[in-house]
């Protein structure tokens, strides 16, 4: 159904992808709110962008997602694809499944920082996620290979981080994620730090990459255009604390030059008024 | 090796221009020589007694060597444990720090009722004065981990183990490093005042013991000699401790990347 709207071919049966759906998660950090009733809601192998304010909580949502933080209240709940509603899932009570599934490695994290480990080369930065799950060297290595030369980063295997550019380290961070053929991707504004050629390029890779390995993934930017160009859908994330508004659903055709399109101005230009409604509105308009 | 050069070659040219300036002292103030010999007196004196002064710094070297290698593993041992528990830190940090306050002069009379009198004495002094600075640099280091690689290393489920030694141990190599190398110079320190104490006379006695004797006899030349040579012994176990932290840590960290 989505391959026929996007006009893209997407093999989604390579791994498959983990749909999550996120009921009424409010957190509280030591007595301060910092997301309040926030809902949505990926299929299994979908793409969705959140953007909002500085500090309205995107990261802790992310990172409640994958089980780094257990929900004060609400609930996630994690369906594969072909089982809905059958998957595991997490309350605020229990964080135990949560957890579970981030152990399965199904779940990968990718930062704005890239949080490379200075002391080793970029082989073994990408080989690590398999290295800590007990895969031995040269399976390990191979995997890393063959990561490192999809996104054309064989020729750098032996650098270290510190020898990288900016661009190349967001890459190598990439491939590190991907390593593991997680069937969820979460990424903390990636490539936040980049200049905006780079940004475009690695926007691109990344949409080939979620194209080719079949994985959901949930993106939070601050930037509205890289939102409507790569996801399928967009939530805003506004307020303190955090609330989620109507997910926005971006129907483009994902093709490389749709940047320019009319249509594309308009969903921009309405994720844009989300994000500057003011507050009393935000109140009423959030679900 | 320019870049060596430019490094080596001006303390070399300082520490000449003071010993000829120290000689041309020395032969205008004509000072008695149990006061202050000559740069070339004292290389006279050593030539001399050559054979015990080598003998007197191989077993001060020794000891030095031995208890710097202990200190070294004991501290990263125990900062490694420490590290570990909130709980041991808050219960035995300070008093690791209040030890570091024991003068070691005092302790020294007590390691050679323990230990008796020779190496085992004299390592120990060494050792002793030596583990706190690996021990505090080692702890600093391990705590200061970045949180993100933490988080990092929590995502991927590494246990305890795992982290300590693929995360922890790795990032805390600068300060590691830091504390060895203060480390070998006090472990030198350290074995001189316990040969002070515990030192022995004969075929093989330590620099402190060469000290003390030359002492006694007014020998002032010797006494010259053999510091210059305990400092020698500081000097090159300082000099290997950095070679090889700077071999470690050549590749990534910025200490060391020229740029
Ligand atoms: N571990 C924590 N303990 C206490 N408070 C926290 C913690 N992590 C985040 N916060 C607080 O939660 C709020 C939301 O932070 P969060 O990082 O989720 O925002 P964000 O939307 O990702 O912001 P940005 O766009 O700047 O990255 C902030 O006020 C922050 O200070
Ligand atoms: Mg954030």
């Amino acid at each position: 159904m989505r391959n026929a709207s996007h006009g893209t071919v997407r093999n989604v049966n390579l791994h498959g992808g983990l749909g999550v759906h996120v009921r009424g998660v409010s957190h509280i950090f030591d007595g301060l709110q910092v997301i309040q009733q926030a809902d949505l809601q990926v299929e299994p192998g979908g793409f969705l962008a959140i953007v909002g304010d500085s500090g309205g909580g995107k990261t802790t949502l992310l990172r409640l997602i994958g089980g780094l933080l257990a929900p004060t209240r609400g609930e996630i709940v994690f369906t594969a694809s072909g089982e809905m509603n059958a998957g595991e899932s997490a309350r605020g009570t229990s964080s135990q499944s949560t957890q579970a599934v981030a152990q399965t490695s199904s779940i990968s994290f990718c930062f704005q920082e890239g949080r490379l480990l200075p002391w080793r080369n970029v082989l073994d930065n990408v080989a690590l996620p398999l290295e800590l799950n007990g895969v031995l060297a040269h399976e390990r290595r191979a995997a890393a290979r063959e990561m490192l030369a999809k996104m054309q980063l064989s020729d750098s295997e032996n650098k270290m981080p510190a020898q990288l550019s900016g661009g190349m380290r967001m890459r190598v961070a990439m491939a590190r994620a991907l390593v593991t053929r997680p069937k969820l991707l979460l990424l903390d504004e990636p490539f936040g730090a980049l200049d905006e050629v780079t940004r475009l390029a690695l926007d691109e890779e990344l949409r080939q990459l979620w194209l080719d390995t079949g994985t959901t993934a949930i993106l939070v930017t601050h930037s509205i255009q890289e939102a409507v160009s790569l996801a399928q859908q967009v939530v805003v994330m506004r307020g303190k604390p955090g609330r989620t508004m109507q997910s926005i659903a971006i129907d483009l055709p994902k093709d490389a030059a749709h940047r320019t399109n009319m249509q594309f101005v308009s969903l921009c230009e309405r994720v844009y008024q989300q994000m500057t409604l003011q507050s009393k509105e935000v109140a009423r308009v959030a679900q | 090796m320019k870049k060596i050069l430019r490094v080596a070659l001006p303390p070399i040219f300082t520490a000449i221009a003071l010993l000829v300036a120290w000689e041309i002292a020395v032969v205008v103030f004509k000072p008695a020589a149990y006061l202050l010999p000559s740069p070339i007196a004292i290389l006279r004196a050593a030539n001399i007694d050559s054979h015990q002064l080598i003998n007197a710094t191989l077993s001060t070297a020794m000891s030095a060597g031995l208890g710097f290698v202990i200190a070294a593993v004991v501290g990263m041992v125990c900062a490694s444990v420490l590290s570990q528990s909130q709980f041991l830190q808050r219960g035995l940090y300070p008093l690791a720090s209040l030890f570091q306050m024991v003068p070691l002069v005092a302790i020294a009379p007590l390691l050679v009722i323990w230990l008796g009198y020779g190496l085992s004495a004299t390592v120990a002094s060494a050792a002793i004065v030596a583990v706190f600075p690996v021990l505090a640099n080692t702890l600093d280091g391990l705590r200061s981990t970045d949180p993100a690689l933490r988080e990092l290393f929590r995502i991927y489920n590494a246990n305890r183990f795992t982290r300590w030694w693929k995360l922890e141990l790795p990032s805390a190599t600068p300060s590691i490093v830091t504390g060895l190398r203060i480390a070998a110079g006090l472990a030198v320190i350290g074995t001189v005042v316990g040969e002070f104490v515990s030192g022995y006379a004969g075929e093989d006695a330590p620099l402190g013991m060469v000290v003390l004797a030359a002492m006694r006899s007014a020998r002032t030349d010797l006494v010259f000699a053999a510091v210059a040579l305990s400092a020698a012994v500081g000097f090159v176990l300082f000099g290997a401790v950095s070679f090889l932290g700077w071999l470690s840590l050549r590749k990534w960290h910025a200490s060391t990347l020229s740029r």
